[in-house]
């Protein structure tokens, strides 16, 4: 079993309640509100609510077998070969979906912070913070989250209520979008927004059993839940449905809206602040859990040394996509409508397989 | 007659003048062998011989010429002659006197040996006595005839007695005399023992004697295979030739070691006092010039060890008289008796005077400190309004007693501990009994004591030793200068060592808010304590950040300044020909020479130094167009952000941390500081102190009052902080306001 060393369920939850919503501030909203228009912020609870049903699966296989990492439970139930393959592939989507979230996250930054900067240079500088959070371990991950939570609320709510000059009650309707099943089918489709719960899995050694697992799991899925639907209510408030598809980043642009006497105006740098910490977090919470499911792949007990290469790999699968448009409109698409099935499809299949198989782990160890 | 003095006179003259060796001098063969290379110097006669050596060897000549004296005796007996004999015996004694004269040693053992001997064997001997004329000064009493002569009669008579030498680590030596004779006889041969390289081996000397001679020398044996320090110091003694590791029994072999092993006559601190304890057993006391009290020396510990009236009810037929002394002579508030040098020098270099006795194989370790010493003077660097005024000084003794005048209570435990091997650097590690962590002062002693340096000047260096992580650039260990805010670290259950020879102590283990926290906190109302604590946060954050934000925005972030004020930097900024950040770097290192500056250049001065140079460069500096107005500013307000920061090495590291926010801020505006930070936050993050991550209670969050930022009203102030694993983990009760039923400690 890999202990990184233990985390509470704070550190957990602040984890994954970043990782998770910080995708409402890159494209992700805008490319749902073309699919389901004034709908897009109960949409989002749909999701929620999809993806903590097919959490459900991940939990009781977890519960299944106590204490045991995703990639052990493979190995348990598949055997090692097997079992190795599937851990990989999910290695392999996970540091394509990191290495996809950062380039989204610096195409977005050239844009509106860094112009004339090449986006190579972006990324180095992003990579570094990646690999220092990564080399002190998930302890430290998880305590920068929980360290940093509080300055991203705080900078949350201070962009919301700033923003409450330019909500228009209005906006809000058609209050069923572009139709009601069309919202459900999207929203259950897009469960793969909050598939970085999944990512559980992996760190379960560092938790305190199945029960906090499931107390973490669902905590995570409605905090940011709830976050997320708010900052996509309060931006079809302040934008008109058919802008808010066209914008890049709908957050952004809205703190950029913010003007207040005079004085306090254009507030979009302290938005870069949450955009930043956020981004780190989720990207690297990824890129570790990558890490560690190569290092337990190949029996590798010391994965300092595979940081470095592993960071270079990140950095050159986010330079694959060839623009913004790219990105944004075939990879980041294709995650959200299709991620949910490498999320959440293998703890199923491993749950089925278990049981069929009539594998279990040690109950005691729970 | 003639021949035997011819013979002797010979034989006395190796000791003053050369002679060329009897034996046929070896022939020059050049060494085949490497191992035989030391033979070079011995053939060219420039082989160098330690001083030790060369006084080992002067004192086997002596001992040679002695041995010879006696075998004269003994041949001179054979053909018994009175007359020849009584005139051979004078002549003898004449020749023996002037050797002794020549004698470095000047011990007053054999004087008052003798004279206790004397005391038994004056009647009958009476008149058989010629006396000889005793040197006051030498304090060595030369051999009656008669006791030669009886020597000499019982060497005859004991034909199979073994002739031993003890030498000063306790080994014997195979030509030293032993006379198995009576116990009478035994003590009037001990009267020869005065070069003090002699030891007549007791037949009859206690078990306790003849353990702590095994011992000395076993430890001789096996000190060579001690590691580190002790096997170093091992190879000091023997290159002096003398180990001693416990208190012999012998004064002279006492002082012969200590004179060796404090290098005396070349060392000039080292006092050995040599007196008669009630006029009639030797003894001395030793002690480091200047480091003690020489009132307690001359006004309670000699006289009354000179007294015989303190010892009217004293019997002298005892071994040792240490108990008795300890007991009913020495008035000195703390005595305590050693028998090991290795706990004896350390105490003695510390300020202690020792009492060596001789026939007692322990020796009376008394305080007796009294060194030149700074009084009590409030703390320089931790200044409060309201609070105590009183800080530590660099007497540990008093640091100690300063922090027990606040902690009232049996459950505060003092340890000591030597840290340095050759400094003998003393450090008292303090601790709650009961309330402090059992693993974590477990810890902090393991941390001391494994220590293997040969100097440490004070806590700044021990802090740097005991550290998790040395090169993170936050304290992990925080010093305080005021003694009423290490009484509340140890209430918390922290550990604290205060180290001699300096006005801090340290607390470990801590979390960032124990370097945020001042003392002054405690003593003032919640809400002014709480406003003080946001005051000084905002200036930890303006001098972390406000020089790397201002960076940024000037050159990223533009959209995010107000028109107005933009327009006025930019007004203010079209003269400047450096870029912003050689502009801010400029100012920002002319502001830390002039503080680094105004603390160097001494009292008021440094001060004014200071205010006026800030003034003056500043305003030149604006004038001449090197700097913008705005910057001025902004380095001074993050200046003054960093004063405000209570804790001097925290305000170091935020000093150093903002430059690299500066230079982020440059490369990338809000998004390398973003990075900077985050960088800074994993490092930080990751870093413990003696175990206890750095940021609780915040990350890992952990149980606490509220006592971070915000400070609740006191009452509600009933836990110990949970990251300590406290044995006791409340400090108040259920209702710390009894008075006050329905508002009282807080139940959780």
């Amino acid at each position: 079993m890999q202990k990184e060393g233990n985390f509470g369920y704070r550190e957990a939850i602040s984890m994954f309640v970043i990782a998770m919503t910080i995708k409402s501030f890159f494209s992700s909203p805008a490319a749902a509100s073309k699919l389901v228009g004034t709908a897009l912020w109960y949409m989002i609870l749909i999701s929620g609510l999809t993806a903590a049903f097919l959490f459900m699966f991940q939990y009781l296989l977890l519960k299944r077998f106590p204490n045991l990492s995703i990639m052990e439970i493979a190995d348990n139930v598949l055997g090692k070969f097997f079992g190795s393959v599937l851990s990989l592939l999910c290695c392999v989507f996970f540091i394509f979906t990191a290495s996809i979230d950062m380039r989204e996250f610096v195409e977005v930054m050239k844009i509106f912070v860094l112009p004339e900067s090449p986006p190579s240079f972006i990324m180095i500088i992003f990579s570094l913070s990646v690999v220092a959070l990564s080399f002190m371990g998930l302890e430290t991950i998880a305590r920068f989250s929980k360290f940093i939570v509080y300055v991203l609320g705080a900078g949350f709510l201070a962009v919301i209520l700033l923003s409450v000059s330019n909500f228009k009650i209005y906006r809000i309707f058609p209050i069923l979008g572009y139709g009601l099943d069309r919202t459900i089918f999207t929203g259950i489709v897009r469960s793969s927004f909050f598939g970085t719960i999944t990512v559980i899995g992996v760190f379960a050694a560092s938790l305190h059993g199945p029960r906090e697992i499931k107390r973490i799991g669902f905590s995570s899925i409605l905090i940011s839940g709830i976050v997320t639907s708010v900052s996509a209510l309060s931006f079809v408030l302040t934008f008109p449905y058919t802008t808010a598809q066209e914008l890049l980043s709908p957050m952004y642009a809205m703190a950029s809206m913010v003007d207040l006497g005079g004085f306090l105006q254009r507030v979009e740098p302290i938005f870069l602040f949450l955009w930043n910490f956020g981004t780190f977090v989720e990207v690297t919470v990824l890129f570790y859990a990558a890490v560690m499911i190569y290092c337990h792949v190949f029996r590798i007990s010391d994965k300092k040394p595979v940081i470095l290469p592993m960071a270079i790999l990140m950095y050159g699968m986010s330079l694959i996509p060839r623009s913004l448009n790219e990105v944004v409109n075939l990879w980041v698409h294709l995650l959200r409508q299709w991620g949910w099935i490498p999320y959440f499809l293998p703890s199923i299949f491993l749950l089925i397989v278990s049981k069929f198989r009539k594998k279990k782990g040690d109950i005691n160890n729970a | 007659m003639m021949g035997m003095v011819c013979l002797m006179l010979k034989r006395l003259k190796r000791l003053f003048i050369y002679t060329e060796p009897e034996h046929k001098s070896e022939e020059f063969r050049f060494p085949e062998d490497p191992s035989e290379s030391s033979k070079w110097g011995q053939f060219a006669g420039y082989e160098k011989k330690s001083r030790d050596e060369e006084k080992n060897n002067t004192n086997n000549d002596e001992e040679q010429a002695v041995s010879n004296i006696i075998n004269t005796i003994k041949k001179s007996s054979q053909s018994f002659d009175y007359k020849e004999y009584q005139a051979n015996q004078t002549n003898v004694y004449n020749k023996l006197s002037s050797i002794l004269k020549t004698s470095q040693e000047s011990s007053s053992y054999g004087e008052n040996q003798s004279e206790k001997n004397d005391k038994n064997n004056k009647q009958e001997n009476s008149d058989n006595y010629k006396s000889e004329p005793e040197d006051e000064n030498s304090s060595i009493r030369i051999l009656r005839p008669k006791r030669i002569e009886e020597l000499v009669k019982n060497k005859n008579i004991n034909k199979d007695s073994k002739i031993k030498r003890a030498d000063e680590d306790g080994r014997e030596h195979k030509n030293s005399v032993n006379i198995e004779n009576n116990k009478k006889e035994t003590e009037n041969i001990r009267t020869i023992d005065i070069t003090s390289d002699f030891k007549i081996c007791e037949s009859n000397e206690d078990n306790k004697d003849a353990k702590n001679s095994k011992n000395n020398k076993e430890d001789s044996n096996t000190g060579e295979k001690k590691n580190g320090g002790d096997a170093k110091n091992e190879t000091d003694k023997n290159k002096k030739g003398i180990k001693l590791k416990y208190v012999s029994k012998s004064l002279d072999e006492n002082i012969g070691f200590l004179e060796s092993f404090y290098n005396i006559p070349v060392n000039k601190d080292l006092i050995i006092k040599k007196f008669n304890i009630a006029k009639r057993i030797p003894a001395c006391l030793v002690y480091v010039d200047g480091m003690i009290d020489k009132l307690i020396v001359t006004q309670f510990a000699l006289p009354q060890l000179m007294d015989e009236h303190a010892f009217r009810h004293y019997d002298f037929e005892c071994d040792c008289p240490l108990d008795y002394i300890e007991k009913n002579v020495l008035t000195i508030h703390q005595m305590c008796r050693m028998n090991s040098y290795e706990e004896i020098n350390p105490q003695i270099v510390s300020g202690l005077a020792v009492l060596f006795i001789d026939g007692c194989d322990e020796c009376l370790v008394m305080e007796s400190r009294g060194f030149e010493r700074r009084g009590i003077a409030p703390p320089a660097t931790e200044t409060v309004i309201n609070g105590p005024q009183e800080g530590f000084t660099e007497t540990l003794r008093t640091n100690i007693t300063q922090v027990r005048r606040i902690v009232k209570s049996e459950n505060l435990i003092t340890e000591f501990e030597f840290i340095s091997k050759k400094n003998n650097f003393l450090c008292a590690i303090m601790y709650m009994e009961g309330i402090a962590n059992p693993r974590i002062v477990e810890e902090v002693k393991r941390r001391v004591k494994n220590l293997d340096v040969d100097y440490i000047s004070g806590s700044g260096m021990l802090e740097q030793l005991i550290e998790d992580k040395p090169y993170m650039i936050f304290p992990q260990i925080v010093s305080t200068e005021r003694p009423d805010r290490a009484a509340s670290f140890l209430m918390e259950g922290k550990v604290i060592i205060i180290c001699e020879g300096t006005p801090f102590a340290l607390a470990m283990p801590i979390v960032f808010f124990d370097l945020f926290h001042t003392s002054e906190e405690s003593n003032l109302r919640w809400q002014y304590a709480t406003f003080l604590r946001i005051i000084r946060l905002m200036g930890l954050l303006l001098a972390t950040f406000l020089p790397g934000m201002y960076t940024a925005l000037i050159l990223f972030h533009q959209e995010m300044i107000p028109t107005s004020l933009l327009s006025s930097i930019v007004a203010t900024r079209v003269n400047v020909p450096f870029p912003t950040l050689v502009e801010i770097l400029l100012m920002e290192f002319s502001f830390e020479l002039i503080r680094e500056g105004g603390i160097r250049v001494p009292g008021v001065t440094g001060n004014t130094l200071g205010i006026i140079g800030a003034l003056i460069l500043g305003q030149a500096a604006v004038e001449a167009g090197l700097v913008s107005p705005i910057l001025i500013i902004i380095v001074a307000v993050s200046g003054l952000g960093s004063f405000s920061i209570p804790n001097y090495s925290l305000s170091l590291a935020i000093r150093i941390i903002r430059i690299s926010f500066i230079i982020f801020g440059q490369i990338a505006g809000f998004f390398g500081i973003s990075v900077a930070f985050t960088i800074l936050c994993a490092f930080a993050l990751s870093m413990k102190s003696f175990g206890v991550p750095f940021f609780s209670p915040v990350a890992p969050a952990t149980r606490s009052n509220a006592d971070k930022v915000v400070r609740a009203p006191y009452y509600e102030h009933v836990w110990r902080p949970d990251w300590l694993n406290t044995q006791d983990e409340r400090r108040m009760g259920d209702k710390a306001r009894g008075w006050k039923p329905d508002i009282g400690g807080a139940q959780r």
